[in-house]
């Protein structure tokens, strides 16, 4: 009996270790691919935008938080999403990479796991605040209504409707943003 | 003889359903995604299928390497490997480009022949061994934990790139220099 119930529990544990590997994996593949286009960057090499697959493309919230209300009367708007456990975000929302060169209305989501984080964010960049901006503690409104839960990223809406969603390493990226947004909007829709 | 081939045959499905589904358990998101792009679903209920598919391929594992249930395992075992084949066959259809991250892998390769392959080989094995006369005599004692290392050993050799790379550098000699006397 003792013997089934090790058993039993090395089985487990083998289980728990096997779904560790299976999540390195998953990581190490994020982590991969965003590490890409920094490498990039440095290189002093054109970024680039990526779509973000899961985004849930023509998506319209039901309820839009007054932060917001701009982007969801507007005919085309922006919205950037930077996390405040991001370096590329941090690096972006301070300047380094160029100016936030979108057409009017723009919004910022600040996504983090604490309000408290998201305060210091504020205050250590301070550009953020030149706009409209929410902060979305768990990222519950983001994921919930769009499924992004990736960082930093520019959501193209069109009459409060998610048109198309990007990654971008540089704020130099977004310029690319119209000619990129419009097919990923017809393929999709 | 035949008794051996029987245990063998339900280790080999054991580990392979413990790895499909340990990895599918803790890690969903790629097969969520690649649900997503398949039929459209929503992350959250991906997510739920993932999981779902994960508990029945442990739990398959669990009764084949146990000993327990074992037709019970193999109806299981053979149900996962068809909805693997299917769904593959669907997935290749629609032109899905998104990895499934089956078994833990995370080379990033879209699901293809290979998941085809693999789905027709669970399914083949499973009837496999329904169909082989007699039955397994080993204690569950001795295969629950052979299921175990055998898998723990598979995923380390799969994936020693990634655990000997923090280790690498500190390990590796500097690069060739000039001597000094």
């Amino acid at each position: 009996m003792v013997e089934i119930v090790l058993g039993i529990a090395v089985f487990v544990l083998a289980i728990a270790v096997v779904g560790l590997f299976a999540m390195m994996g998953e990581l190490s593949s994020q982590v991969a691919g965003a590490a890409q286009p920094a490498r990039l960057d440095q290189a002093a090499a054109p970024d680039h935008l990526h779509p973000v697959p899961e985004a849930r493309i023509g998506a319209a919230p039901a309820k839009w938080p007054a932060e917001l209300a701009a982007i969801r009367d507007a005919e085309r708007a922006h919205v950037l999403v930077f996390s405040t456990t991001c370096t590329t975000c941090a690096r972006i929302a301070s300047g380094e990479t160029g100016p936030l060169d979108l057409p009017s209305p723009m919004a910022i989501v600040v996504s983090t796991p604490r309000a408290a984080a998201a305060t210091a964010f504020l205050e250590s960049h301070p550009m953020i605040t030149n706009y409209p901006h929410l902060v979305d503690v768990g990222g519950s409104w983001l994921s919930s209504n769009f499924e992004i839960s990736i960082s930093p990223s520019v959501l193209v809406f069109g009459n409060g409707q998610l048109l198309s969603a990007h990654t971008f390493t540089a704020a130099s990226t977004l310029t690319q943003l119209p000619a990129a947004a419009e097919p990923a909007a017809k393929a999709t829709g | 003889m035949l008794a051996y081939a029987h245990d063998a045959g339900r280790v080999a499905l054991a580990v392979i359903l413990l790895l499909g589904g340990a990895a599918k358990l803790l890690s969903p998101r790629p097969l969520a995604t690649l649900l997503h792009q398949v039929y459209g679903w929503a992350r959250p209920a991906g997510v739920a299928a993932a999981r779902a598919v994960a508990a029945l391929e442990l739990t398959a594992a669990f009764l084949l390497a146990g000993g327990w249930l074992v037709a019970a395992g193999l109806t299981v075992t053979g149900l996962v490997g068809a909805g693997i084949a299917g769904f593959t066959v669907i997935a290749m259809r629609r032109g899905a480009t998104a990895p499934c991250g089956c078994f833990g892998e995370s080379s990033g390769r879209p699901i293809g022949v290979r998941n085809l392959l693999a789905g027709a080989a669970l399914l083949a094995g499973a009837v496999g061994l329904l169909v082989l006369p007699g039955a397994g005599t080993a204690e569950p004692a001795l295969l629950l934990p052979l299921t175990a290392l055998i898998a723990l050993v598979a995923v380390m050799v799969r994936d020693r790139a990634r655990l000997l790379a923090p280790f690498r550098r500190h390990f590796e000699g500097f690069p060739a220099g000039p001597e000094v006397s």
